[in-house]
């Protein structure tokens, strides 16, 4: 893999905004989309990262179940009615829908391990789905890319559709007003409404409660509802305990099921390690920071946190580098740190899609600190 | 060369328009018959109608979550700004050393019959418009700039039967993404 840089389409902005891309300059006047560089991948590469993926996922899924099976959820830092939620969805997960997932994996052309995994509520969709295949299209038709998001979601809501989704609309929440979090939930509501599902978006603030059941701010009752918004968060809010009674009751189904959360808890890394001691993909993780230290370099990191809050990177047993946040009453996972991608002053890390529960595309974040956080510039990829 | 690992169109009519203009399209209004749902002054007048238990029970219910979600203002001329003169009643701070806020008084509570009978409180405003749950609910009658609950109302509830109470997520996020 290599980084090239060349100049951006001159009319860039007006070109992903009218994609929907409506946040593509940082709040600082920093490019979000950055199109001064591009990523390109062998064939090979591509292969290695895809079946990766796939195998990841299902040593997922695999750590999941026993983690349920073993009652060891509460390690992971769940209660009730959390962990009620969690084994129920688990239970019925051939009927629970769920769309998608994004692993970041670190990946230098040498070796490929898994750094995390956003199961719950993972962005840069719109950016990786359409933005940059629109990209590739005006820049490098004759190359590929490795990116069927789009139509995999468009399958994901198809299936969703045919299995009971019709029935009702599909209210899809945001934090709002927000022009990223709402675009990517407009984006899903398009491809749902694409999929003969009917989209119905909604403030998550909106969201009221009547009795025992929840309605829009126009007061529809909503029974099927994806969440761009952390089942931790829902949970502890004061509709919580209404939230969990009615899924647990089966007149409210969201999406992402509630076992998503134990996939992407960072605590799960540990679980992995230890089923799949052998994997390649696997750096070691541990909860006891004596164990860490002794590796000396090594990655500290929140089990719920999201966006490199409260991370900590330690080499030769010192800290380079830390970003606050409010992670910091959570429990923490120590990871052997992991060499990412590094060029031109970044580095990068890989989020590969899963979708409908299929390896189909890649994104490219790239920073100018080790520790990827929301202001990751997206930059778009090639098959060469 | 043939490409075969990328979408073979992302070629669709909605795109690029936004969440709001995308779903404008599909709303569907729901009229379904307004349900009445009677509004008590007293515990004493609920219990000429239900039983005594659930008419405690509800306005008890009422009590609690008025106290918790009242409209609350930081000084009494806003809150009677409002809800009118003689409206508003002052809540002492929850901890040593706080301010205290004023909100309108209960005028009267509501069981939400449709989903097990909860107690709600019940906010008349000068105009007459009377809110629960942060809705208008009904109207009352006015009489010296005051909403005045009649011995006998009874309120249209929402479709489907109900009061909306809302609020109860988003908090955590404080307007800044939530993705991941």
């Amino acid at each position: 893999m290599r980084r090239v840089r060349i100049a951006p389409r001159p009319y860039w902005r007006t070109r992903v905004e009218d994609l929907g891309l409506q946040w593509h300059t940082t709040d600082q006047g920093e490019p979000y989309w950055d199109e001064s560089a591009y990523w390109a991948f062998s064939t090979e590469e591509i292969d290695w990262i895809e079946a990766a993926t796939a195998e990841l996922y299902d040593m997922v899924l695999a750590a999941v179940g026993r983690v349920i099976e073993r009652r060891e959820l509460a390690a992971f830092g769940y209660e009730q009615p959390a962990i009620a939620l969690i084994e129920r969805s688990w239970a019925e997960r051939s009927w629970e829908p769920t769309f998608y997932a994004r692993f970041d994996l670190a990946f230098d052309g040498q070796d490929l391990k898994l750094l995390e995994l956003n199961g719950d509520t993972p962005t840069s969709l719109l950016e990786a789905a359409v933005v940059q295949w629109y990209w590739l299209q005006e820049r490098f038709p004759e190359l590929d890319q490795f990116n069927s998001i789009h139509e995999k979601l468009i399958e994901a809501l198809k299936l969703y559709g045919e299995h009971g989704g019709k029935a009702a609309p599909l209210h899809l929440a945001s934090v709002s007003p927000h022009p990223e979090d709402e675009g990517t939930v407009g984006y899903l509501a398009a491809c749902a409404a694409e999929a003969g599902v009917q989209p119905l978006a909604v403030p998550i603030h909106e969201i009221g409660l009547r009795g025992d059941g929840f309605v829009d701010g126009e007061n529809r009752p909503i029974r099927a509802l994806f969440k761009l918004y952390p089942w931790e968060w829902l949970l502890d809010e004061p509709f919580g305990p209404k939230l969990a009674e009615a899924v647990q009751a089966g007149r409210l189904k969201l999406i992402e099921p509630a076992w998503k959360m134990v996939a992407s808890n960072k605590r799960l890394l540990v679980t992995l390690k230890e089923m799949f001691p052998d994997s390649e993909y696997l750096l070691d993780a541990t909860t006891s920071q004596a164990e860490a230290a002794a590796w000396g370099d090594y990655v500290k990191k929140p089990v719920r946190g999201r966006e490199g809050a409260n991370v900590e990177v330690v080499r030769a047993g010192a800290p380079v580098a830390a970003r606050g946040g409010s992670y910091d009453d959570d429990l923490f996972v120590f990871q052997r740190r992991a060499e990412l991608a590094q060029a031109d002053g970044n580095w990068a890390v890989l989020g590969s899609w899963v979708v409908n529960r299929q390896a189909c595309g890649l994104g490219v974040r790239e920073s100018t600190s080790p520790i990827t956080d929301n202001t990751a510039r997206f930059v778009p990829h090639v098959i060469e | 060369m043939t490409s075969k690992r990328r979408s073979a169109s992302v070629g669709f009519s909605v795109l690029g328009l936004s969440a709001a203009t995308v779903l404008a399209g599909c709303e569907q209004r729901v009229e379904a018959p307004a349900e009445e749902t009677p509004v008590y002054a007293s515990v004493e007048q609920c219990r000429q109608e239900n039983m005594a238990e659930d008419c405690d029970t509800a306005f008890q219910q009422a009590k609690a979550d008025h106290a918790r979600t009242a409209p609350k203002f930081a000084d009494k001329a806003a809150c009677e700004a409002d809800w009118g003169a003689g409206s508003c009643e002052e809540q002492p701070p929850v901890q040593a050393g706080g301010h205290s806020v004023f909100m309108p008084m209960m005028m009267g509570f509501l069981i939400g019959r449709a989903f097990g009978g909860g107690g709600y409180p019940v906010y008349g405003s000068p105009g007459g418009g009377l809110y629960s749950g942060g809705n208008k609910v009904g109207d009352a009658p006015v009489r010296n700039g005051k909403a005045m609950l009649p011995s006998r109302l009874s309120v249209a509830s929402t479709p489907e039967g109900g009061v909306v109470s809302r609020g109860g997520f988003g908090a955590t996020a404080r307007g800044e993404h939530a993705g991941g």
